[in-house]
């Protein structure tokens, strides 16, 4: 596996959801992958996978039928990324996406076809698409209006059980909170840590010795989502045993630790499947080959490596993914300096309102593609025709206020693989 | 009492005292705790093996450098020679040889070739010396003290055995002691023989035909040889007292003879008295040391090191300074300029602490850098000539000097959290050493860091700890967040800077590249330069600007 | 298949155990390592001052290339610091000036680069797991190993290029070559702590103990290490706490060389095994 001389079949670039889904589908249909890529963005993530939201975004109106939200979307901007994709194929992607994070140990749940309702740490209720299964009692709590604890604690930042009751007692009066004091950590607290330390059923009992006496009368005990690094299912159930109650996670604010689970997953299971990673390391130059593939260089200085592929996804994200780059005047896309759709001058980045509801024209800044998801050169034909693009990188959406970030990324990946077999 | 047995007499009670006075230091206080173990000096097979291989051959040094091997034996055999069948000839070589003159052969071609050897043998140890650069600049004056001693004693044994051959004086005295002439001729047959042969240099020239030659041989052989052999034996002083030639009647008119025997009696005296002092001690130490540890540094409970075993290892040195040529941490000594980064320095200035001296706080705090720079390596031990065990000795004076000059480490901790805010608020960086890389100086090492708190999150140290604000100071994003601001004499204190463990997994996890493990590499940097510059104090600056 | 032999500095005295190992399992290999005069890799002095740790590493780059051979270390701190010396050698001019003037003083000069290995990449690349597979005459069947990685030679991946930093494979895959069962655990990545022994005792022996219990808690009967520091720490260290102390109970470290000699049919007195103060013998292989 060590490669120097392979000619992979396919490189990935960029290791947000869309290029670990591209890498798990080109592997998945039995390509030579190798994948390279930071993981700024992912570690951001709330683990929830998104499908569609909120539409217009402007009017904030959430959709409880995600299908019938892309529907309404693909009416309204045709060129949103959905409109390249049938809902078939979304389907399919999210649930082979889904079912290998279960095969791994890390299971998600929902429904196939509505919005599941979720709290937020600041008490909001967010409509996304699946959850961490370890979230999933939060949303039946939620919905039947249980008589439910929120549990938080003392030097967790970003937390508030308080504020969740606060912004949901009207209309669910059986929710309260409790504030207690994490077993053998003073001062601040970090979720990695108190993950690592509730991997030690010691510390879930001392724990669950500080809640339970506010429990009385309970069905539904959440928690933050510190419940154990990698196996959180297992540190859950030893939980529910413990209390006899129903256990869940809340997610924490970013960095939370949903987003190393994703990536631990795949960080085991994409070398399982035949990938060769090359985690950190970002693509510094790239020339064509004449047969049409690519020789990339990766990272910098003595410690480059050079990578040779037939075909490439380009699955970068955007502005903190490092797939865009903004300077004074404009925005460009660093790699193969495909023309980035953007506003005519820097002016018209962003509304003058910071807050506006609409959110701001940079934020659908993106590479155009064909029907293919072929990135579209200057003369507006494909820049090349074995490059494909994924995810956030493309132009025509805003993420992250239509809530449909990882069902975006997931979806054009699958497509994306789709394509560079034909 | 002659002025030989005065000089000897003060000679030997320096020498005597001075040895006592050193080996009862032997003994001194070792904080470290395997230092109490009972030693048992045994003498068996295994240290005659090293008297004779280690001592005799000195195999110890053959192994490093035959260069060394080769100068040290010539030194050795060569004064040890001496010694034993030339200054000690009325007890040793009389008492082997019953019909021993030291005017016969072959002691005096011996005598001469041994001191040759010790010249040409010191010659080559001053030349390696000058000819490497690193034993160039650690060479001291008790080295070359040593080589022009010992050099003094044989050069002037030369010249006063040249200036015997030349002297008529000598001649006289010898005639009268022991012929007895039947004629005047006998007397100029025999000064033209001992002229014209044996290169005695008389105010008046002496005929030089066949026949007077051959009468004075006749002569000579009748009642000289049986106590003095042909001069040319002596090879190197009758050929000085050949090149002598020009100024032999000055010199025999001053009695150069006696000058040089007082000159040489008295470098013989100097030596005996500097046994006790710096390295003329090792040729005492060195072979004891060998005897009694053979070089081991294994099974501490039945050998040395005790006490009195590291004492004795120290002053076994003989400042060969091999141990510095080949130290696995010279580099350091070649950026930072501190010789106590190197072993044999490091033992000098160890001596001195042992010995209850007390050191100056910048030869302190170089100590310490010393100390704390040495990997353990165990090669200038393995390297030492002189088995010293010095990886014992760097072990145990680690733990020792831990009160004496704290490491950065050290003394960071033993602040105050007051303190720590602005402990080097008074205290330049060094001028003389580039210390740092300046990131942590440079505003774009951070312009992207967005204080997500990943570093924090991800840090082993704060997780383990269960205090972290309490234990640590500052967190990672927040020593990140005070750069970013300007506020680095903030930092420098924090424990977190202190309890980095250098896993990397800030740097590696940080969603915008900020190389926060090599930051924090660079404020322990910072805060060691300052330390190593210690005495340049900010209000001196403040007088400068 | 010749390289430099670089055991760092802590071997000789400190782990005697890991050199003879070494030796042993590359005699049988038919890996030749040249035993050179080096100097310290760098990596201590770095708490110090970074130029004297670079030009450490420099002047190693230098008796390497005089003898025109590749630099192989079986310590990852060592490799990680050599590669960092390469690193900011490449990226910053005013370094690579000062090392150049540093070395000129000392009468040296150095031209071109020097290839650096730690020993899990030659077994992995050399030698090869398939390789390994065959000769292994007495397989570790049974055996679950949990691999620790050490930090240096993953971290930072952009400059020691060792492995995916954040999902390593090459010492899983050499332990399954030799037959053993390896384990998805989760500390496998983390500290050892022995970076802090001296500094932070404290903390030391709490990142030691984390990582023990992680193992323990693993079901792993072996803790493999490839690093001089990461087994003086979970060997010596852990030999210093109390008798009785939980964490002697944890799985017992046992050095990579030593592993792979044992599959290869190696004597275990060859293998240094006897040397390890807490026992292998308990690991039941």
């Amino acid at each position: 596996m060590t490669g120097r001389d392979t000619l992979y079949d396919v490189m990935v670039i960029g290791a947000g959801f869309a290029g670990m889904a591209a890498s798990l589908f080109a592997a998945r249909h039995g390509l030579n992958v190798v994948q390279t890529g930071a993981t700024g963005g992912i570690d951001f993530s709330t683990g929830f996978i998104d499908l569609m939201g909120v539409h217009p975004v402007e009017d904030g109106k959430r959709w409880g039928n995600p299908w019938a939200a892309i529907e309404a979307v693909v009416r309204d901007c045709p060129d949103h990324p959905y409109a390249r994709l049938s809902k078939d194929e979304i389907a399919e992607s999210i649930n082979c996406f889904t079912e290998f994070l279960t095969e791994q140990g890390l299971e998600y749940v929902g429904h196939t076809d509505r919005n599941i309702c979720s709290l937020t740490p600041a008490g909001t209720v967010k409509r996304t698409y699946r959850v961490p299964e370890t979230a999933w009692n939060g949303s039946l709590a939620l919905e039947r209006k249980a008589p439910t604890l929120l549990v938080d604690f003392h030097g967790l930042k970003g937390v508030s059980g308080a504020q969740i009751v606060e912004t949901q007692k009207q209309h669910w009066p059986g929710v309260k909170a409790v504030r207690v004091a994490f077993p053998g950590g003073r001062g601040e607290l970090y979720p990695e840590h108190m993950a690592w330390a509730l991997a030690d059923p010691a510390v879930q009992q001392k724990m669950m010795a500080e809640v339970l006496p506010h429990a009385e009368d309970i069905e539904y005990i959440g928690f933050p989502a510190v419940l154990g690094l990698n196996d959180p299912g297992t540190v859950v159930r030893h939980l529910a045993e413990l209390s006899g109650k129903r256990i869940f996670e809340i997610p924490t604010i970013p960095p939370s630790i949903a987003g190393p689970r994703l990536r631990a997953v795949f960080d085991r299971g994409l070398p399982g499947l035949g990938v060769r990673t090359l985690s950190q390391k970002l693509v510094t130059g790239v020339t064509q080959r004449s047969d049409g593939g690519f020789d990339f260089q990766v990272g910098s200085g003595p410690a480059t490596v050079s990578i040779s592929a037939k075909k490439a996804i380009l699955a970068t994200g955007r502005f903190f993914g490092k797939g865009l780059r903004a300077d004074r005047e404009k925005v460009v896309e660093p790699i193969f300096d495909v023309p980035v759709v953007q506003p005519a001058q820097r002016d018209a980045w962003h509304n003058p309102a910071f807050f506006a509801k609409q959110g701001h024209p940079i934020n659908r800044a993106g590479v155009e593609v064909d029907a293919r998801l072929r990135p579209i050169g200057p003369s507006g034909e494909p820049l090349h025709d074995t490059l494909f693009a994924a995810g956030a990188i493309l132009a025509h959406h805003d993420w992250m206020r239509m809530k449909c970030g990882a069902g975006l990324a997931i979806a054009t990946a699958f497509r994306a693989v789709k394509e560079l077999m034909r | 009492m002659t002025f030989f047995d005065i000089g000897l007499s003060v000679a030997l009670v320096i020498c005597v005292a001075g040895v006592g006075f050193r080996v009862a230091r032997w003994r001194g206080k070792w904080a470290s705790p395997e230092s109490s173990s009972a030693s048992q000096w045994c003498f068996g097979v295994a240290s005659l093996k090293a008297l004779v291989l280690d001592v005799l051959l000195l195999a110890r040094t053959g192994r490093t450098s035959a260069f060394r091997w080769l100068a040290h034996a010539l030194v050795f055999f060569g004064f040890m020679g001496l010694l034993l069948f030339h200054a000690l000839d009325e007890t040793v070589t009389a008492f082997f040889f019953p019909a021993y003159e030291s005017t016969l052969d072959p002691w005096q071609f011996l005598r001469n070739l041994l001191g040759l050897m010790t010249l040409v043998g010191l010659a080559l140890m001053a030349f390696r010396r000058l000819w490497e650069k690193r034993l160039r600049d650690l060479t001291r004056f008790q080295d070359w003290a040593a080589l022009l001693v010992i050099g003094g004693i044989i050069l002037s044994g030369f010249f006063l055995e040249a200036s015997k051959i030349i002297s008529p004086a000598v001649f006289d005295r010898m005639v009268e002691a022991y012929f007895i002439p039947e004629t005047d001729r006998d007397v100029t047959a025999l000064k033209a023989f001992w002229s014209h042969e044996y290169g005695v240099v008389f105010s008046v020239p002496y005929p030089s035909d066949a026949e007077t030659l051959g009468f004075g041989a006749s002569l000579n052989e009748d009642s000289c040889v049986d106590c003095h052999a042909d001069t040319g034996t002596a090879f190197v002083s009758r050929s000085l007292a050949t090149a002598l030639g020009p100024v032999a009647f000055a010199m025999n008119t001053s009695r150069a003879d006696q000058v040089f025997w007082y000159l040489h009696v008295l470098c013989c005296f100097v030596a005996l008295a500097a046994i006790p002092f710096g390295k003329f001690f090792h040729p005492v130490t060195t072979p004891v040391n060998l005897v009694v540890r053979q070089g081991r540094r294994d099974d501490p409970e039945d050998m040395l090191p005790s006490d009195g075993g590291r004492g004795m290892g120290m002053d076994a040195c003989t400042r060969c300074g091999e141990c510095s040529v080949h130290c696995s941490v010279a580099p350091a000594f070649s950026v930072l300029g501190n010789a106590m980064i190197l072993p044999s320095e490091k033992l000098m200035a160890l001596r001195q602490i042992h010995a209850g001296a007390s050191l100056s706080e910048a030869t302190l705090t170089a100590f310490s850098e010393g100390s704390r720079l040495c990997t353990e390596c165990l090669r200038c031990t393995e390297i030492c000539p002189a088995g010293i065990n010095l990886q014992d000795l760097w072990i145990a004076s680690k733990a020792q000097l831990v009160s004496q000059a704290p490491s950065p480490n050290d003394l960071m901790r033993n602040k105050t959290p007051s303190q720590r805010a602005r402990v080097f608020d008074d205290l330049c960086a060094s001028s003389v050493v580039p210390a740092v890389t300046g990131l942590a100086d440079d505003s774009t090492s951070y312009w992207a860091c967005v204080q997500c708190t990943t570093c924090t999150s991800v840090c082993p140290v704060v997780a383990v700890s269960e205090n972290p604000s309490g234990d640590l100071d500052l967190l990672p994003q927040q020593i990140m967040n005070l750069l970013r601001m300007g506020l680095k004499e903030e930092t420098l204190g924090a424990r977190m800077v202190w309890s980095c463990t250098t896993c990397y997994k800030c740097q590696e996890h940080c969603p915008q590249n900020i190389r926060v493990a090599d930051v924090l590499y660079e404020l322990r940097n910072t805060v060691a330069a300052r330390i190593r510059d210690g005495g340049v104090r900010c209000s001196k600056k403040g007088e400068s600007q | 298949m010749k390289y430099a032999y670089f055991p760092g500095c802590k071997i000789p005295h400190h782990l005697p155990e890991y050199g003879q190992s070494v030796q042993a399992m590359c005699a049988a290999l038919d890996i030749e390592l040249i035993p050179l005069e080096f100097s310290c890799c760098g990596w201590p002095m770095r708490h110090e001052n970074e130029l004297a740790s670079i030009y450490a590493a420099v002047r190693n780059f230098v008796i390497a290339n005089d003898a025109g051979l590749p630099i192989f270390t079986p310590c990852k701190c060592c490799f990680g610091h050599l590669k960092y010396a390469e690193s900011r050698l490449a990226e910053n001019a005013d370094i690579a000036a000062q090392v150049r003037e540093l070395l000129a003083r000392d009468g040296l000069s150095f031209s071109r680069e020097t290839a650096i290995f730690h020993m899990l990449t030659v077994l992995d690349e050399q030698v090869g797991a398939e390789n390994l597979r065959k000769r292994a005459a007495k397989p570790l069947t049974g055996v679950k190993v949990a691999c620790h990685y050490g930090c240096h030679a993953l971290r930072p991946g952009n400059v020691t290029n060792f492995d995916d930093p954040l999902a390593p494979t090459v010492f899983e895959r050499l332990m399954q070559a030799i037959g053993a069962d390896t384990l998805d655990w989760d500390l496998r990545l983390e500290c050892c702590g022995y970076p802090l022994r001296g500094r932070d005792n404290t903390i030391s022996e709490a990142l030691m103990r984390k990582k023990l219990a992680g193992a323990a808690a693993s079901g792993a009967d072996v803790l493999a290490t490839a690093c001089t520091y990461c087994q003086l720490q979970f060997d010596r260290e852990r030999d210093a706490l109390p008798a009785g102390d939980s964490a002697r109970m944890a799985p017992p470290a046992v050095l990579v060389s030593q592993l792979v000699g044992v599959a290869l049919g190696l004597d275990k007195r060859e293998l240094g095994l006897d040397g390890n103060h807490i026992p292998w013998e308990w690991s039941g292989f």
